[in-house]
C-alpha cells in the first residue's frame, strides 16, 4: 500500500504547523534531556566505580578520621592487595582568576596512589618528580585545561578545613578514562600536610579514608573481613565496595531526583498535549477530506493508520530534532560550563545514550497515543455527515 | 460479441432496490426520508433523480453508493446485497465498483491531480507502472493531459470536476454516482462535463446515477425519476 | 470595542482549543511555579531571622561550620579583650553522621550539633514541641522536626546509636522557624564531642555584640590583627552565603527551563490559536462589515489568549498549591548534610506566575491575531 506517500504529502502541505509542532516538542524534549543529564551525571559516577576496590572509613561517621597505622595493618587482612589513603582538603586557589574553581583537593600517598587507581594514567617521569618533592602536586588533565594549570606553576591554596596558605608546585598531570570524580582531582602529598599541621591538631597522623585493591569477586567478603579485623580496636571501621560507597553518597541527592522525575513527567504530559492538540486540529480540519477518502473506498482502519502515521512522523521528527539540539547544546555548551564550575558535583555532564533513545522514541509513542482517541472518534463518524459540513 | 465487450459487460451493474426506507432519528423526533422505494436499474442506464430539497434523492443516492445504510429494505447489486456488507467490506466494494463525483471539493487538496486520480488505483492494488499509464490515458480523455502535476487549488472549477470524473472512472467501476456534478459550474463548463458523462455512458455502457437540479442535465439521462417526500413517482 | 461577553462566549464555544491552551499554559506555569517555590523554600530554610549584631566566628578559611576547627583558647583570648563587649555567646560543635531514611533503604547525612547549656537563652526562637530539653552531661538529644519526620528511629523516646556502642535517647522534638536548624540533631556539647572523640574542639562561636560598645568592623579588625587564625561574619551574611550554591543551581536549571518551556508554550499556544482564528475568517469579515474597527477586532482577538493565559496560570498555581505540604530532603553541599526543604508559595511567586502565564498567552496569541488584519472584505 502506498500510504506513506499520502502521509508525506500531508506533512509537506501542513508544513508550517507541523514544523512549529516539531519545534515545540523538541524544546520540551530539550528540557527533558537536561533533567535526564542531571540524574545520569549522578548515576554515572556510581556505575563507573569499580567493584574490586573497597573504601574504609571511620565507622562512627566519615566526618571523622582513621589512624594512619591502619593503612599498614589493613595489609594483613586476607585478600587486600594494596592500600592507599587520602585526607579531604577543602581549599581555594588564591589566584583570583581561579576562585570559581570546583574540583576536589585530596592529600594522598604518592607512593601508592596510582597503584590503587590503575585507571588513572600518569607519565612515569612526572610520577617520580611527585615522589621526590613534598610540595609537588599532580592534577587531572581536565582541571589543568579548565583552570590553566601548567607543569612548573606555583599554586597557593587557602585551606578551609586546614587553615593557612599552602604553597604547591604542579609537577604533572594525569589522565583517567573513567569519567568520575577520579578524573577531577587536585592531588598533593599527605606527608606534606601532616608535617605542617600545628601542634595538637587532632587530625595529625590521621587519614580521612583508605582505599584497597582487592580480589575481584570477593570484594564484599573482604570488606567484611576488614571490619572484623578492626572490630577490637578503639576506632572501628566501615568498609564497602567503592560502588556501594558512591551509591550511598549519591542517595543524598534522592530528593532532587524526585523533583526531576516529577518535572520530567509533566514535560511528557505537555508534549502529549501539544501533539494531541495538533493532531486533533488536523483531523478536524480534514473531516471532509477523510469523508471523501472513505467514500471512494478507503476503510476506517486505513484512515486511522494515516493519522497515526502522520503523528508518528511528527513525533519522531520532534524527538530527533530535540535530541540533536540537546546533544549539541548540553554536551558542547552547558556541559563544559557545568563541569568547570560544578565539577565536584558533576564530574560528567553529558546527555546519556539511554536518554537520547528515549527522547527520540517517546514523542513518537506519545504522539500516536495522543492521536488515537481523535483518530478513532473521527473514524466513528458517518461518511454522509463528514461530507455534509464544508467549512 | 468480441472479447472486449464481454469484459465490459461483466463490469456493468444490475441494481435491484427493494422496499428501501430511511428514517432519521434524533432524541426528540424522527424524520422519514425515504418510504418504501423499489427500483430496477439496468446496465447502461443513465438515471437522473430529480425533486425538491428534502425529497430524499440524495439519501437514496448515498444508499445506492454504499455511503449510507437504509433503515429497511435491500439493495442488490450484481447479486450482492450491499446492505448486508460490514463496514470494511463495504468500503472495499465501493473502492472497486463505484465512482463518485460530488458537487465540489472532490479532490484532496494536498495531492496533485495525478496523485488524486491514483487513489482508487492504489486501493485496487494496480501495479505502479500500469497506474501511470492509466492516469495518462484518462487525463487525455478528460482533456487535462498537461495538468497532471497541478494541485487542486491551481485548477478552475470546471477542471477540478474533470479531475474528479477522471478519478471516478479510472479504475473502471461498474456504477458512476453523481451528486449535483454541475451544481457549481457555469453553463459552458457544465455542458462540457455532461458531454463527458454522456460519452462514458455511450462508449463504455457505464451505469450512471445522478442527482441534479439542472434541467439541462436531465436531458442527457435515459430515465428521469422524480422523488417527492421520500417516495418515487 | 467589542463586548467582553463576545470573548467569553467564543472561549466556551471553542472548547477544544480553549482547554488545550489552558492546559498547555497551566503546565508551563506549574513547572515555573514549582521551581520558584523550591527556590523560596531553600531561601526560607537556609536563612533565619537574625539581627545585625549577631556574629558567627569560624576558623580561618572555613566557609561553613563543618570545615571549621577552633581551639577554645583562641576564643578565650579574643573575648577577654576589654574592647569587646558581648551580650551573649555560645560555642558549638558540629559533625555529620549517616542515618537511615524513613521507609527507604538509603541513608542521608544529618548534622549533629553539640550545644552548650545556655543555647535556649541564646536562641529563644527554639520551640520544643514535644518532650523537653536535654540535660547537661546526659546522653540525651533533641531532634529537629523535619529530620524526625523523615528519618528512621527519630521519634520521641527512640534510642539512637551515635558511635562505637554509644547510645543517646531522644528526649524532645524541636521547631525553629522552619529553618535549616530543624534538619539537625542537638545534644550537650561535651557529651557529643566525647562520643565522637573530639574533646575540646569547637566548630563555631556565635555572639550577640553589644553594638553600642563594639561594632562589627572593630571586631573584624581585632580578629585579623590578633593573629588568631579566625574569621568573623555577620550571621545574616553567613547564612546568605550558605544558601548561594543551591540557589544558584536551582536558578540555572530554572533559567533554562523558563526559557525553553516558555518558547515551547508560545509556539504551542500560537498554533492552537492560529487554527481558531483561521476558522473565524467569515466572522471577522462580518464584524468589519457591520462597522467594528480593525483595531477593536484585533484587541478582541488579543483579549482571548490573554484570558486563556490567566485561566491557565490559575490552573498551574492551583496545581502547585498541592506541593506546599510536600517536603524534600536535599544535599546541603557546603556541609554535606541533608536539608529538608519545603515548597513555599509567596505572593511574589503568585504574581510572577500570573504574569508569566498572561505573557505566554499574549505572545502566543499575537501572531494569530495579527492575521485578522489580512482578512479582507469579500
Amino acid at each position: 500500500m502506498n500510504f506513506i506517500n499520502l502521509v508525506r504529502q500531508y506533512l509537506k502541505h501542513g508544513k508550517k504547523r507541523s514544523l512549529w509542532t516539531i519545534i515545540a516538542v523538541s524544546l520540551a524534549i530539550f528540557c527533558f534531556l537536561l533533567l535526564q543529564t542531571i540524574s545520569a551525571g549522578w548515576e554515572a559516577t556510581v556505575e563507573q566505580r569499580r567493584d574490586d576496590r573497597i573504601a574504609v572509613w571511620n565507622k562512627t561517621t566519615y566526618a571523622l578520621t582513621l589512624p594512619k597505622e591502619y593503612v599498614e595493618l589493613s595489609g594483613k587482612v586476607d585478600g587486600v592487595k594494596k592500600t592507599t589513603f587520602a585526607t579531604y582538603f577543602e581549599g581555594i586557589d588564591v589566584n583570583s582568576a581561579r576562585k570559581s574553581k570546583d574540583f576536589d583537593i585530596l592529600a594522598v600517598d604518592a607512593d601508592s596512589y596510582f597503584d590503587v587507581y590503575p585507571e588513572s594514567i600518569i607519565d612515569p617521569l612526572q610520577l617520580s618528580a611527585w615522589k621526590k618533592n613534598p610540595r609537588a602536586v599532580v592534577v587531572s588533565e581536565k582541571i589543568a585545561r579548565f583552570f590553566d594549570y601548567q607543569v612548573g606553576d606555583i599554586v597557593t591554596i587557602e585551606g578551609q578545613n586546614f587553615p593557612g596558605f599552602w604553597e604547591f608546585e604542579i609537577v604533572g598531570t594525569y589522565y583517567s578514562d573513567v569519567r568520575t570524580f577520579a578524573d577531577n582531582l587536585f592531588l598533593f602529598r599527605w606527608d606534606y600536610l601532616n608535617d605542617n599541621l600545628p601542634e595538637g591538631d587532632l587530625r595529625r597522623d590521621e587519614v580521612s579514608w583508605m582505599m584497597s585493591l582487592v580480589d575481584r569477586g570477593r570484594s564484599i567478603e573482604i570488606a567484611d573481613n576488614v571490619d572484623r579485623y578492626f572490630s577490637t580496636f578503639k576506632i572501628q571501621t566501615q568498609s564497602m565496595t567503592e560502588r556501594s560507597m558512591v551509591g550511598l553518597f549519591m542517595a543524598n541527592f534522592a530528593g532532587i531526583l524526585d523533583v526531576i522525575n516529577v518535572i520530567g513527567f509533566i514535560l511528557l504530559l505537555t508534549i502529549s498535549l501539544i501533539l494531541g492538540n495538533s493532531m486533533a486540529m488536523k483531523i478536524r480540519e480534514r473531516k471532509f477530506e477523510f469523508g471523501m477518502l472513505r467514500a471512494i473506498g478507503f476503510s476506517k482502519g486505513q484512515i486511522v493508520s494515516f493519522i497515526l502515521g502522520e503523528a508518528l512522523v511528527i513525533g519522531l521528527m520532534g524527538g530527533v530534532l530535540g535530541a540533536a539540539f540537546s546533544y549539541w547544546i548540553i554536551n558542547f555548551q552547558i556541559g563544559t560550563v557545568i563541569e568547570k564550575s560544578m565539577g565536584s558535583l558533576f564530574p560528567f555532564f553529558n546527555v546519556p545514550t539511554s536518554g537520547l533513545i528515549l527522547a527520540i522514541l517517546l514523542p513518537a509513542i506519545l504522539a500516536m497515543m495522543a492521536a488515537i482517541l481523535p483518530a478513532f472518534k473521527s473514524a466513528q463518524l458517518e461518511i454522509v455527515n463528514m461530507l455534509r459540513d464544508i467549512e | 460479441m468480441n472479447e472486449l465487450s464481454k469484459t465490459q459487460l461483466t463490469a456493468q451493474a444490475n441494481i435491484h432496490i427493494s422496499n428501501i426506507s430511511k428514517v432519521f432519528e434524533t432524541d426528540d423526533f424522527s424524520t422519514t426520508a425515504l418510504k418504501d422505494i423499489s427500483l430496477e436499474i439496468f446496465p447502461g442506464d443513465f438515471i437522473a433523480f430529480v425533486g425538491p430539497s428534502g425529497s430524499g434523492k440524495s439519501t437514496l443516492l448515498n444508499i445506492i453508493s454504499g455511503l449510507d445504510r437504509p433503515t429497511g429494505g435491500r439493495v442488490e447489486i450484481n447479486g450482492i446485497d450491499i446492505t448486508l456488507l460490514r463496514d470494511k467490506a463495504l468500503a472495499k466494494w465501493r473502492g472497486k465498483h463505484v465512482g463518485l463525483v460530488f458537487q465540489s471539493n472532490n479532490l484532496i487538496p494536498v495531492l496533485t491531480v495525478e496523485q488524486n486520480i491514483e487513489l482508487p488505483l492504489i486501493l485496487n492494488k494496480i501495479a505502479s507502472t500500469k497506474r501511470k499509464k492509466l492516469i495518462r490515458e484518462i487525463l487525455d480523455k478528460v482533456g487535462l493531459g498537461d495538468k497532471n502535476n497541478h494541485f487542486p487549488n491551481q485548477l478552475s472549477g470546471g477542471e477540478e470536476q474533470r479531475v474528479a470524473i477522471a478519478r471516478a472512472v479510472v479504475h473502471e467501476p461498474s456504477i458512476i454516482i453523481l451528486d449535483e456534478p454541475t451544481g457549481r459550474l457555469d453553463r459552458e463548463n457544465a455542458d462540457e462535463i455532461l458531454e463527458l458523462f454522456h460519452k462514458f455512458n455511450k462508449d463504455q455502457a457505464k451505469t450512471i446515477i445522478m442527482v441534479t437540479h439542472d434541467l439541462k442535465a436531465t436531458e442527457y439521462a435515459s430515465r428521469i425519476l422524480k422523488l417527492d417526500k421520500g417516495s418515487c413517482q | 470595542m467589542l463586548p467582553l461577553r463576545y470573548n467569553i462566549n467564543s472561549i466556551l464555544l471553542r472548547r477544544l482549543t480553549s482547554i488545550s491552551v489552558i492546559f498547555g499554559i497551566g503546565m508551563f506555569v506549574f513547572i515555573i511555579t514549582l521551581i520558584l517555590m523550591f527556590r523560596s523554600g531553600i531561601q526560607n530554610t537556609m536563612t533565619q531571622s537574625s539581627s545585625p549584631e549577631d556574629i558567627i566566628i569560624l576558623s580561618m578559611g572555613a566557609s561553613n561550620e563543618m570545615s571549621s576547627f577552633i581551639r577554645p583558647e583562641k576564643i578565650d583570648r579574643l573575648l577577654s579583650q576589654p574592647q569587646i563587649e558581648t551580650k551573649a555567646d555560645i560555642r558549638e560543635f558540629v559533625i555529620i553522621k549517616l542515618f537511615k531514611r524513613l521507609g527507604q533503604e538509603s541513608g542521608g547525612n544529618i548534622l549533629i550539633r553539640g550545644v552548650p547549656e545556655n543555647v535556649f537563652d541564646f536562641r529563644p526562637e527554639v520551640n520544643i514541641s514535644q518532650g523537653r530539653a536535654p540535660l547537661a552531661g546526659q546522653k540525651e538529644v533533641i531532634i529537629g522536626k523535619r529530620v524526625s519526620e523523615r528519618f528512621d528511629n527519630m521519634k520521641l523516646g527512640d534510642v539512637i546509636e551515635m558511635g562505637n556502642k554509644q547510645f543517646v535517647e531522644v528526649v524532645g522534638i524541636f521547631e525553629y522557624e522552619n529553618s535549616s536548624l530543624e534538619s539537625e540533631i542537638w545534644g550537650d556539647i561535651d557529651v557529643i564531642r566525647t562520643m565522637f572523640g573530639r574533646e575540646g574542639v569547637i566548630s563555631s562561636v556565635r555572639l550577640k555584640l553589644n553594638g553600642e560598645k563594639t561594632t562589627f568592623i572593630q571586631l573584624e579588625d581585632m580578629v585579623r590583627d590578633g593573629g588568631l587564625d579566625l574569621v568573623v561574619f555577620r550571621e545574616s551574611d553567613f547564612l546568605n552565603s550558605q544558601a548561594t550554591k543551591p540557589k544558584q543551581f536551582v536558578a540555572m536549571i530554572g533559567f533554562f527551563f523558563a526559557v525553553f518551556i516558555s518558547i515551547a508554550s508560545v509556539i504551542g499556544t500560537s498554533t492552537m490559536m492560529n487554527t481558531s482564528v483561521a476558522n473565524r475568517k467569515q466572522e471577522v469579515v462580518m464584524l468589519r462589515n457591520i462597522g467594528f474597527s480593525t483595531r477593536s477586532i484585533l484587541l478582541s482577538f488579543l483579549i482571548e489568549p490573554l484570558l486563556l493565559g490567566l485561566i491557565g496560570s490559575i490552573l498551574g498555581l492551583l496545581l502547585s498549591l498541592s506541593l506546599t505540604t510536600f517536603k524534600l530532603s536535599i544535599m546541603n553541599v557546603g556541609t554535606w548534610s541533608q536539608l529538608v526543604v519545603g515548597f513555599k508559595m509567596t505572593p511574589e511567586t503568585i504574581i510572577y506566575s500570573l504574569i508569566a502565564g498572561a505573557i505566554i498567552g499574549l505572545a502566543g496569541g499575537i501572531f494569530p491575531a495579527l492575521k485578522t488584519l489580512k482578512f479582507s472584505h469579500s
